[in-house]
C-alpha cells in the first residue's frame, strides 16, 4: 500500500475510505507542521493550525484538480492558514539587516556549529531560522529540506519563479550572517 | 561565484541539520476524529420534511377535488333547497345565548394581548428552529 502514488489515496478518500486519508495525513504531517511552526513560532498554535489544514484539505479534496502535486497543494493551504493567524494576531514580521559575509566566515560558522552538541546545534539553527522573514523560512525549508523545485515553491507562495530565486539568494545569505552573529561570540568564549 | 556555491552548500547543511518538527502522537487521530465529527454533523442536519412533496401534491389534489365537488353539489342542491321550508331556522336567531353574558374589559384586553404574544412566540420559535437546522 505504501508504494502507491498520492493520486491513489486521493481517489480512495473521495470514495469514502477515510483510512486512505489517514495515510496522507501521516505522510505529510511532519512537513506541514514544520512549515506552520516556522511561521507562527508557537507549538500549540502550530498543532491546531496543521490539524485544521488537513481537515480543510479533506473538505476541499474534490476540488483538487491535480494540476500540481498534492504536497504543493497542502503546503499552500498550510502557508496561507499560518499567515492568516499571523495577520489576525497582528504580529510583526521579522527584519534583519544584511551586511556582507566572506568565505572565511562561512567556514568559521560551520566549524563552530560542528563542535556543538547536536541538540544545541539544532536549537541555534532553528532560532536563526526564526529571525528570517516568514516567506524566506518557507522557501529555504522547501528548497533545501523538501527539495521541491523552484516551480513548485512558486505555486505554494504565489510568486513568480524569478522572485523565488531572488528571495532564495537573499535568504541564504541572511541566514549565514545571522548564524555568524550567533556562533562567533560562542567560539571566542571557547578560545 | 565560488562563494555563492559555498553559501548554497552551507544553507543545505543548515536546513538539513534543522530537520523537521514533530507534531503530537495523537495528530493523525485528532484529524480523523474531527473529520468524522464533521461528516456526522453534516448528515444529522440534512433537513427531511415530515410530509414529502408527493404527499403534499396528493393532499392538494384531494382538497381541490373536494372543493370542486362541494361547489358543484351546492349549485345543484340550491335548486332543491327552494322547495324545502327552512323558515323554522329564523326562530334560532331570536335566541341569543350571549345576551346576559358580559366579559370584563380587563379579560378581553389580556386575552387579546396573550394571543398576540403567542403569535410573536411562534415566529420567534420558528426562526430559532430554522437557524438550528441551517448549521
Amino acid at each position: 500500500m505504501n508504494n502507491k502514488p498520492d493520486e491513489y489515496y486521493i481517489s480512495e478518500t473521495l470514495n469514502g475510505n477515510i483510512n486512505a486519508y489517514a495515510f496522507l495525513v501521516e505522510k505529510y504531517k511532519h512537513m506541514v507542521f514544520t512549515l506552520v511552526i516556522r511561521i507562527v513560532k508557537n507549538r500549540e498554535e502550530a498543532e491546531e493550525i496543521s490539524q485544521d489544514v488537513f481537515v480543510k484539505a479533506y473538505k476541499n479534496l474534490k476540488n483538487f484538480k491535480g494540476d500540481s502535486k498534492f504536497s504543493t497543494w497542502i503546503y499552500k493551504i498550510g502557508y496561507y492558514a499560518s499567515l492568516d493567524v499571523l495577520k489576525r494576531n497582528k504580529r510583526h514580521v521579522n527584519s534583519y539587516n544584511i551586511d556582507d559575509i566572506c568565505e572565511g566566515d562561512l567556514e568559521n560558522v560551520q566549524d563552530g556549529l560542528q563542535i556543538l552538541h547536536e541538540t544545541e546545534r539544532k536549537n541555534i539553527i532553528n532560532e536563526a531560522l526564526l529571525k528570517l522573514n516568514e516567506d524566506e523560512r518557507i522557501i529555504l525549508t522547501l528548497y533545501y529540506f523538501e527539495e521541491l523545485p523552484i516551480k513548485e515553491i512558486a505555486k505554494v507562495i504565489d510568486l513568480s519563479e524569478e522572485n523565488i530565486k531572488v528571495k532564495l539568494f537573499r535568504s541564504r545569505k541572511k541566514l549565514a550572517i545571522i548564524l555568524k552573529h550567533v556562533i562567533e561570540p560562542r567560539t571566542i568564549d571557547l578560545i | 561565484m565560488r562563494q555563492d556555491k559555498n553559501i548554497e552548500e552551507f544553507s543545505k547543511f543548515i536546513i538539513k541539520e534543522a530537520g523537521t518538527e514533530v507534531p503530537s502522537n495523537d495528530f493523525v487521530n485528532n484529524v480523523i476524529n474531527t473529520i468524522g465529527f464533521e461528516i456526522s454533523k453534516s448528515t444529522v442536519t440534512i433537513y427531511k420534511p415530515l410530509i414529502n412533496k408527493q404527499t403534499w401534491l396528493l393532499i392538494g389534489v384531494v382538497l381541490i377535488g373536494l372543493g370542486i365537488y362541494v361547489f358543484a353539489s351546492i349549485a345543484e342542491s340550491s335548486i332543491m333547497l327552494q322547495t324545502i321550508d327552512v323558515s323554522f331556522l329564523n326562530r334560532f336567531n331570536s335566541i341569543n345565548i350571549f345576551e346576559k353574558m358580559k366579559l370584563p374589559t380587563v379579560f378581553v384586553f389580556s386575552s387579546v394581548l396573550f394571543s398576540i404574544l403567542v403569535l410573536v412566540q411562534l415566529t420567534v420559535i420558528k426562526k430559532f428552529l430554522n437557524s438550528e437546522n441551517s448549521i
